[in-house]
């Protein structure tokens, strides 16, 4: 009889339990995520970034550049949100980040984003437009999603970023078992009997991996640098064995030819690396010998490559451009080899590379000076660099604003599957910048109007219990708090004297409803330039 | 109510008087002109002549009635699939759906009965309606919920803050007791409508003797789901069916590197797809799971059935092909029970005739005519062979690729993902 006293006690319990679980929220707003501090403890941490911030002085020290102060802690996390997960903080994250002691809140951010599956997801995405663009690509070939879905999995796991490279050149099989194929089956074109191609990866494989435009020598010498036509075609005879097939992408038999402009001749062409021939392994097909030759620890340029494009992630602008040319004429600077040297020797972590780069002086420094910042304070860094966020950040920080809770993986399956479909719609709206991601461009009119009229931004802001500016009307003390509070939300600040004056005055006019003025300076807040801006 | 015994006893004379008085609705019958009342042995007195007014009422009723009976057994059903459909997107407890699909063709294979496929619907009914009205009573709590937790972030000390809180404790408790008290008083939707259960079960608390009543009902329930019965046959079935697939498609994957073998997984494929959809419903049909291994006993049933066994067949396989559709894209995990439900919705009937076709076998011990026995096997062999083809091409475009050759939903858990 006990086991129906326990069935029956425990449905009851239980039942009461999860209501309460998970229907009551936390008197105090306790982080539920933790960081591990060893990892920011560890000797040659401290020392990388020790030698990093040196760099950076001693450039500024020679060029007789004094750097701006640090920035804001919330400004800080707000870059770190930006870069790593595509939208801003919410006031729940910002509430449980101020909760901490200060010297532990900025490791805490990083981990909490770390551990986030969002960030799995968004850095993904990055990636991939890295390594196959936004096209949709060749149908039943390529399987986009798919793929960005391993690469996701792959992030989460934190697994070495040279094992997930490695794959991407050197698989085998079919795109929807083995996504990593679908790095090949993208350049697959039906003119050519749906087969890849060899030089299209050869220059994806360049850009996006070892940071050199060596598809520039396609049809002729390089103009600005050393590559010859030569080392480019060297380069795609790798890939020219690699066919597509019922087995899905091999290796097989095949030469790969290169065809002479002005005679039309072809002649095939032997694979070679255009630098570093002793990192070639000699066994192995030719797609995995150069897979292995691009993920050589002793390769620079992979590690190098793959440094300046977190730079640029976390940043929102990379160390050296553009981002996929290091060999451009912008100057290399010192943090780039000290940071891929550890990068490479710890594995090709990438999580730690993101620890350490957000822990560096450089990039806790303001965007804005007491001065005007010139061309050589901006090249060497002594201030943060303002940039302008991408579609999907401004999506990302218009829907998160709109809410004081945080919408991730734990949200509900509709809310999720709603900001999915408002991100989808409103990056079509304001163009999607494809994988010129990093390219400064300017703003547009349409994107001006869409920010202003928008039918996203009119159902996120208006009167609605669902949105932040009503329940910042119920539920703030007074217009002081109320204002603060918008600010948070929106700009992840708080607001100046004079901001707070002029809009604390402006919910005291009683002509509206509060939550109606609210939306106005909701409204007001998301249509600034600092919204829009990376700073 | 006298027993039969007794009725016979009396046949030839009035009932004795204490039986007459034991029976409260025997009524004394004037005989006609006597003025006399005459109680007839053995039989109720008539009804009283009953006026129109009250005949339409009654007709009305009863019609209300009969539609709400039809109403709870088709909510009943609907309730019992998505059950079905949750379940099969959990792991481990997708072990139960199949159960119960095996189960439902397994009743009608050993009744005859089709109908006797649609296992506990209206027990489905009136747990699915406890679910639905649950939910729909948690959702201003839920939106409560939502305002006071945006209450704490936005002002952690206001005094409206904190009535928020208190008013969303007092919201659960009595939700809580509320849904509690119309399950004790049976589930019912006037239950879930009333206002007033907490009274109630305050009161039936306070009588005594409720806390051994309720959890005896709870335990009844739950019993009465049989569960482990139901796991316990889906594992098996899983099993049997996993043992006779898994080398065909196993040579079907390896088609890719060597061509002879996926030539042979195909044919061995095929062959398999004959018998096993009938294999795995004797396995049900028996509680046995040698049943699902014994060729020759399902040869000589196809026998006496050939052409239920034909339609049984083809509807299986025709039902399982759409699906492969929605092995394309996978959705988020909570939302996975919505492809399972187009899956159930698919696989159920075709579990149901095979069953059918089983129960057809019962009513002949000797083969039919040769031309029934002939012409039953013609649409096979075409059908197998196109089935295997599709299948073998799915792989290029299911989610998980050559995974996706051993996720066969239709002998397996009727779900597009395992592990989902």
């Amino acid at each position: 009889m006990w086991w129906r006293n326990l069935f029956f006690l425990g449905l009851v319990g239980g039942g009461v339990t999860a209501l309460a679980v998970n229907l009551m929220p936390s008197r105090a707003p306790t982080p539920v995520t933790h960081y591990e501090p060893s990892a920011y403890q560890d000797v040659e941490f401290r020392q990388t970034v020790a030698r990093v911030d040196a760099s950076f002085r001693g450039m500024w020290a020679d060029q007789k550049i004094k750097p701006v102060s640090a920035a804001a802690p919330l400004a800080q996390a707000r870059r770190l949100a930006l870069g790593l997960l595509g939208t801003i903080p919410s006031l729940e994250e910002i509430r449980q980040l101020e909760w901490l002691p200060s010297e532990g809140r900025l490791p805490w951010w990083i981990d909490h984003i770390l551990q986030d599956r969002r960030f799995a997801d968004y850095l993904a995405e990055r990636l991939a437009r890295a390594c196959v663009g936004t096209e949709d690509g060749p149908f039943l070939f390529f399987r986009r999603r798919r793929m960005v879905s391993w690469l996701a999995e792959q992030v989460a796991q934190n697994r070495p970023y040279d094992q997930i490279v490695h794959n991407l050149i050197a698989a085998q099989g079919l795109w929807t078992d083995q996504p990593a194929t679908n790095f090949v089956s993208v350049t697959s074109k039906p003119g050519n009997k749906n087969q890849p191609d060899p030089v299209r990866l050869a220059g994806r494989v360049t850009r996006a991996f070892l940071g050199i435009r060596l598809d520039c020598a396609e049809c002729h010498n390089h103009p600005f640098a050393d590559w010859k036509q030569a080392d480019f075609h060297g380069l795609a005879a790798f890939f020219g064995q690699t066919h597509i097939g019922f087995t899905g992408v091999y290796d097989g038999d095949g030469e790969f030819q290169a065809t002479a402009r002005k005679t039309n001749e072809k002649r095939v062409v032997e694979p070679r690396v255009p630098f570093r021939p002793e990192l070639l392994p000699a066994e192995g097909s030719r797609r995995e010998r150069l897979a292995r030759w691009v993920t050589d620890a002793r390769n620079p340029n992979f590690a190098r490559a793959t440094v300046n494009r977190v730079w640029a992630l976390v940043c929102g602008k990379s160390l050296v451009e553009p981002v996929d040319n290091l060999e451009s004429d912008s100057p290399v600077l010192p943090a780039l080899p000290l940071l891929a040297d550890d990068f490479a020797s710890h594995g090709f972590d990438l999580r730690r590379l993101i620890r350490i780069i957000a822990s560096t002086e450089v990039f806790r420094l303001d965007s804005a000076a007491d001065r005007e910042p010139s061309e050589t304070d901006e090249k060497t860094w002594a201030v943060f660099p303002m940039t302008r966020l991408r579609p999907e950040q401004v999506v990302g920080g218009v829907i998160q604003a709109s809410s004081a809770t945080t919408i991730d993986m734990d949200a509900h399956i509709i809310d999720r599957l709603i900001r999915w479909a408002n991100t989808s719609d409103f990056v079509k709206r304001y163009g999607d910048s494809g994988e010129d991601e990093f390219d400064g461009r300017g703003g547009t009119i349409p994107q001006r109007l869409l920010l202003m009229n928008g039918t996203l931004i009119r159902d996120r802001l208006k009167d609605s219990p669902f949105n932040a500016t009503t329940r910042i009307a119920m539920f703030a003390a007074n217009d002081a708090r109320a204002v603060e509070t918008a600010y948070l939300t929106v700009l992840t600040r708080r607001p100046t004297f004079e901001e707070a004056d002029y809009f604390e005055k402006s919910l005291a006019s009683s002509r509206l409803g509060r939550a109606q003025r609210l939306e106005d300076i909701f409204w007001a807040l998301v249509n600034t330039t600092e919204f829009s801006w990376n700073h | 109510m006298p027993s039969s015994s007794q009725m016979q006893r009396w046949s030839d004379g009035a009932p004795p008087a204490e039986i007459v008085e034991a029976i409260p609705f025997v009524e004394p019958v004037p005989e006609v002109g006597a003025g006399k009342p005459v109680t007839r042995p053995g039989s109720i007195a008539p009804r009283p002549k009953v006026g129109p007014a009250r005949r339409l009422l009654r007709f009305i009723g009863g019609l209300v009635r009969v539609v709400g009976s039809m109403l709870e057994w088709l909510f009943g059903a609907l309730a019992l699939m998505v059950a079905v459909a949750v379940l099969a997107a959990l792991p481990v407890l997708q072990f139960l759906s199949l159960g119960y699909l095996l189960e439902a063709g397994g009743r009608i294979a050993r009744t005859g009965r089709l109908r006797d496929g649609f296992i506990g619907v209206r027990l489905a009914a009136r747990l699915g309606g406890i679910v639905a009205m649950s939910w729909l009573l948690l959702l201003p709590v839920r939106f409560v919920a939502g305002m006071a937790r945006a209450a704490q972030i936005i002002e952690p000390d206001g005094e409206v803050t904190r009535a928020w809180r208190w008013s969303l404790t007092v919201l659960i408790a009595f939700t809580a007791l509320h849904i509690g008290a119309a399950c004790a008083r049976g589930g019912r939707l006037r239950s879930f409508l009333w206002p007033f259960n907490i009274v109630w079960l305050l009161r039936r608390v306070w009588r005594g003797g409720y806390y051994t009543e309720a959890r005896d009902a709870v335990w009844d329930v739950a019993t009465a789901l049989r569960l482990p019965y139901y796991f316990w046959l889906g594992c098996r079935g899983f099993a049997a069916a996993f043992l006779w697939l898994a080398i065909p498609v196993s040579l079907l994957a390896l088609g890719r590197a060597a061509a002879p073998l996926g030539f042979l997984g195909a044919l061995l494929l095929a062959w398999v797809l004959l018998y096993l959809p009938f294999l795995q419903m004797r396995l049900a049909r028996d509680n046995r799971f040698a049943a699902a291994f014994e060729l020759r006993a399902a040869r000589r049933e196809y026998g006496r059935a050939p052409w239920a066994f034909s339609i049984a067949f083809l509807i299986t396989l025709l039902t399982a092909l759409p699906l492969y559709l929605l092995k394309i894209e996978v959705v988020p995990t909570e939302a996975a029970w919505l492809p399972s439900l187009v899956f159930v919705a698919f696989i159920f009937p075709a579990r149901l005739l095979t069953g059918w076709a089983l129960g057809r076998v019962q009513r002949r011990q000797s083969p039919r005519h040769w031309f029934f026995r002939w012409t039953g096997r013609l649409p096979y062999l075409p059908a197998a062979a196109l089935y295997v083809l599709i299948v073998y091409f799915t792989q290029y475009t299911s989610w998980n690729g050559v995974w996706s050759l051993y996720e066969q939903h239709a002998f397996l858990v009727p779900v597009p993902f395992f592990g989902m």
